[in-house]
């Protein structure tokens, strides 16, 4: 599968110390991510790469933006090899290098809400394109695949997220401080409550009354309750006063001050006041605690004392004792709101930094098991988690496969809470187990203290989970809600981070495979033979097709002599890949060498099986199957050293197997080794087949085998082809059948049709009736053995006429009609470019050459005689003709001295 | 077998291959043709055999002289190379009217 942008590499080499970084459309998409991001960073409005092109000139990324001003400076960055914060005319030029070279310049300008850069910002953007020039460094490294460049994008995407965190962190960071420089400031004056104790005393003494008291509102109900109070009455603390009701609520919600003097007789007293306190309120002085114009409280002194009645001049003091008390209050609103707003920044600031640490382990871990363990030593060390586990699915039970914090196995045992939520893929938050019944059945409860959990299913989005993030323990000894949030965010960055260190393990497994096969294969071609051989008496073909996962098959050739013997075989290297490469490559040389030296096939295995013995330490081996065949005899022999059966094909469809017997090669030792073959002698147009059991044990889609039947019936329907042919229908046939590409085991078949000898007693040889139908037959028979030596044009033509007139001969004058059956036979003997021979034998009467006169064509006219042309024929057109007779049989021979063949 | 009369000629085409297994039936329907057309002189035109063996020439030459008795041609046409080899080794060239083509055949006579 080729992708054509991730085709090229995205960093090349210049080869001066310079890298170019290779631009296409997805890559400046990634350029303009990380640009944006620097941008954002430090908040300049301008920013742009500049980066060397093929020339190895600095070109902006984006020219618009660019100034020849701006190439110089980057220049002076690459020249100077160091980053600069510049002031005037602010820039930050960010220097981009590897070890492999240099790949540009990252240039800032023009920063939105400052005069100028801080080095602040400088680290900032440094950081950035340092991290951004490693994962281009990857990528320079790695090549060319798709996955690869896929692999790359995420890892930018999780380095952005990064930083996009981190500056996050900055900024909370500088809230924080200054609420807290706020918090400290106040909290640097008194105590409040103790100061509006102090205020409600002074008071109480100055307006000479028996006590003083603090009324607040509840926001929620509108109530009014006692919060201090100053003086006897303390058994009213937190008493409520309806809304709007008694003198205190009449106060608050007019927010007017009020003397009330006859509080007996008053209907606008709340008189359950003095049924709590059992005593009797005789008169009362009310001030609202007014703040931004809100009734926030009321203030309230009570009976006066050494004087019947509250005056004016009493409730103008008793107001400014109000101001006094409201500003407090208002302190102490704004101080309880800072600290909740203190606690939740807190909290928010170790959210974020939990995360941001957890996304950096994302990036910076290389193996999930790390990614594990850093994940869980964050949880526990930021998010004050006492334990913190996660077990991984092993087929259908849980393992343990990272923890921080004591570990119990229990909490991986089928029927526990993890298992429920790893099945049920659904999250687990308990804040109390015994609000939890059913969950608390599931757990050990010596194991939770706290009484609280949480276990999360770690699962890629629609997958089901592949393991259970564990969490007990908390410090603050209940889990809450917002725990449970942001372990749910921290739970969903390990699953990212699991499935992008997968996904690279996935790639960097299948690369490794993909190299190995690519050398398997390199071995496989350079020892196959590439020449088809040239020889006279056979043609040879073979074809080895390597399957995905193993690759140990070869075949072999060689011609002893040029148009002698040959030998052929094919073999199969167990086990896979590059050792079997290897061991392929030691046996087919160990073959070769003595298959030149040795000539019986037998001992051919033998001697390579001591040698291969020695060299198989890693229990390798192979099966062979080796023939030689001898042109001047006719005779193939052959042997087996563990391989299947081969087949000898006769012309007529009939066949034979082939088989030998012994163990592979580097099983057994030598002494304990013993190789049987056998030879058999081959007719003219025999077809030997040699293949490897990919050939036979292909699989289709429901396990069945293409099998030795389908393998026979295909070779009897193409056996009259080519063997080219032959071999390419066999594989495709294994091909279709199998419906795919080879998943398994390699195709190798050789295939060689065997033709005559021209050294021996015959090289073709047919026998026919004695009839003139048996003339045609003759010439087509000669025809076919001399096509087979690439014999034609007019020596050709003269050949068949011969043939025809010497059968003429005997089919019309050798036998008389009461023979019974009468036969001839015919040898050829054909050698292209030197001779071809003719001998006719027929067991007719005898032929008296010398007395048969020439042709005349007048005695023919005459009708004297018919014919005589044939003889003549034959003379004229070979370079010797011999008729004679030996016992009851006439022998005629001719022979003609061929043309050379160009070829 | 094909054939087309023109004028005082009868055209005859031979095709495939004339040898001994099949001269015999084609001399027997040369003889039945001259039988029917009495006067007619006969034009072979051979441009469809593939080959030919002595035994055609055989024919060829008992058809001549059947053809002599009655006064009659033979002419010859259209010869592949293979078959004027045959002619020629025989020499027999000079016996026969052979012509290139049927055109010039027809113009002989």
């Amino acid at each position: 599968m080729h992708h054509e942008k991730a085709g090229s590499p995205i960093v090349s080499a210049l080869g001066n110390g310079r890298l170019q970084v290779v631009r296409n459309p997805e890559v400046d998409y990634i350029l303009d991510l990380v640009l944006d991001e620097a941008r954002r960073l430090v908040q300049a409005r301008q920013g742009n790469f500049y980066l060397f092109n093929s020339i190895s000139k600095l070109e902006p990324f984006l020219p618009a933006a660019a100034s020849e001003q701006d190439i110089a400076l980057c220049e002076d960055v690459i020249q100077a090899r160091t980053s600069r914060l510049i002031p005037e005319n602010p820039a930050l030029c960010v220097y981009m290098t590897l070890q492999e070279g240099d790949l540009g310049v990252l240039l800032l300008r023009e920063p939105a809400y400052f005069d100028q850069f801080y080095e602040a910002d400088l680290a900032l953007v440094q950081n950035l394109a340092a991290t951004f020039a490693i994962l281009l460094k990857s990528a320079f490294i790695d090549q060319r695949t798709p996955e690869v460049f896929l692999g790359f994008k995420s890892s930018l995407l999780l380095l952005l997220e990064n930083a996009h965190l981190n500056h996050k962190i900055k900024e909370s960071d500088h809230q924080l401080k200054s609420v807290l420089e706020v918090s400290n400031l106040i909290n640097s004056s008194r105590e409040l409550s103790e100061m509006i104790q102090t205020v409600l005393y002074s008071a109480k003494r100055v307006i000479r009354a028996e006590s003083a008291s603090l009324f607040l509102v509840d926001e929620k109900t509108g109530e009014l309750y006692f919060e201090i109070i100053a003086g006897n009455k303390k058994d009213l603390k937190g008493f409520r006063i309806p809304r709007g009701q008694g003198i205190a609520g009449i106060t608050a919600a007019t927010k007017k001050s009020l003397i009330v003097n006859d509080a007996q007789n008053d209907a606008r007293v709340f008189r359950q006041v003095d049924q709590v306190s059992r005593e009797i309120t005789r008169n009362i002085l009310a001030a609202p605690l007014l703040i931004e114009g809100e009734a926030i409280g009321v203030i309230e002194v009570i009976n006066t004392i050494d004087r019947p009645a509250f005056s004016e001049h009493d409730l103008e003091i008793f107001e400014s004792f109000s101001d006094s008390v409201a500003i407090a209050l208002q302190r102490r609103r704004l101080l309880d709101s800072i600290q909740r707003t203190n606690v939740q920044l807190e909290r928010r600031l170790r959210e974020i930094t939990s995360l941001h640490a957890v996304a950096r382990a994302q990036v910076e871990e290389r193996t999930i098991q790390d990614l594990f363990a850093r994940a869980l030593n964050i949880v526990r060390d930021d998010l004050k988690v006492g334990r913190a586990s996660i077990l991984m699915a092993s087929g259908s039970t849980l393992k343990m496969a990272a923890s921080a914090g004591t570990y119990d196995e229990s909490d991986a045992t089928p029927g526990s809470l993890a298992h429920h939520v790893f099945s049920t893929n659904r999250p687990v938050f308990i804040e109390d187990f015994r609000e939890n019944p059913e969950f608390a059945a599931m757990a050990n409860p010596h194991r939770y203290d706290s009484r609280s959990c949480i276990i999360l299913p770690l699962a890629s989005p629609g997958q089901p989970p592949f393991g259970v993030l564990c969490l007990a323990e908390p410090s603050s000894g209940q889990f809450l809600e917002e725990d449970y949030k942001l372990l749910l965010t921290i739970a969903s960055q390990i699953v990212k981070g699991y499935e992008n260190l997968g996904l690279n393990e996935q790639i960097i497994v299948k690369k490794s495979l993909e190299k190995e096969m690519e050398i398997t294969s390199r071995i496989q071609r350079n020892i196959l033979p590439i020449k088809k051989p040239q020889h006279l008496h056979l043609d040879l073909a073979a074809r080895s097709v390597m399957a995905k996962t193993t690759g140990g098959d070869f075949f072999d050739y060689y011609v002893h002599t040029p148009n002698g013997d040959v030998s052929c075989l094919v073999a199969d290297v167990s086990g896979k890949s590059l050792p079997a490469a290897l061991f392929m490559a030691v046996s087919s040389s160990i073959l070769r060498t003595i298959i030149r030296q040795e000539i019986d096939p037998t001992r051919v295995l033998a001697q390579a099986n001591d040698l291969l013995f020695e060299e198989s330490q890693s229990g390798m081996f192979v099966t062979v199957f080796l023939c030689r065949y001898d042109p001047s005899t006719g005779r193939l022999r052959y042997a087996s050293a563990g391989h299947n059966e081969m087949i000898l094909m006769h012309e007529n469809g009939n066949y034979e197997m082939l088989s030998g017997k012994g163990s592979p090669l580097g099983v057994l030792p030598a002494y304990r080794q013993k190789y049987l073959g056998g030879s058999t002698q081959v007719r003219d147009g025999d077809l030997l087949i040699l293949y490897t059991d990919g050939v036979i044990e292909a699989v289709n889609s429901a396990g069945e085998e293409f099998g030795m039947d389908r393998l026979m019936s295909t070779l009897h329907e193409v056996r009259d082809r080519k063997p080219e042919e032959i071999v390419e229908t066999v594989y495709k046939r294994v091909i279709d059948f199998s419906g795919s590409e080879l998943q398994y085991d390699d195709f190798t078949m050789l295939v060689s049709r065997f033709f005559g000898t021209v050294r021996g007693k015959s090289d073709y040889h047919i026998a026919l009736p004695a009839r003139v139908e048996s003339v045609p037959a003759l010439r087509d028979f000669v025809l076919n053995a001399c096509q087979r030596h690439g014999l034609a044009g007019q020596d050709l033509e003269d050949l068949l006429l011969v043939s025809d007139e010497a059968a003429t001969n005997i089919v019309l004058h050798a036998y008389r009609k009461e023979d019974d059956k009468p036969t001839f036979d015919c040898d050829l003997e054909i050698e292209a470019g030197s001779l071809f021979r003719i001998q006719l034998r027929d067991q007719g009467i005898p032929f008296k050459r010398e007395e048969v006169p020439g042709p005349d064509i007048r005695e023919n006219m005459a009708g004297r005689r018919r014919g005589g042309f044939g003889v003549y024929l034959i003379k004229s057109l070979m370079d010797s003709v011999e008729y004679h007779r030996k016992g009851d049989t006439n022998f005629f021979v001719a022979e003609k001295i061929l043309k050379k063949e160009e070829s | 077998m094909e054939m087309k009369e023109s004028g005082s000629n009868l055209v005859l085409y031979l095709s495939g291959r004339v040898d001994v297994h099949l001269a015999s039936e084609v001399e027997a329907e040369l003889n039945d043709i001259i039988k029917k057309h009495p006067d007619k002189n006969l034009v072979l035109n051979l441009d469809d055999v593939e080959y030919m063996s002595s035994s055609g020439l055989r024919v060829f030459v008992s058809l001549m002289r059947s053809l002599k008795e009655s006064n009659r041609g033979l002419r010859l046409c259209n010869l592949s190379v293979a078959v004027k080899k045959v002619f020629e080794v025989v020499e027999l060239m000079d016996m026969f009217d052979i012509y290139d083509s049927e055109e010039e055949a027809l113009a002989a006579g």
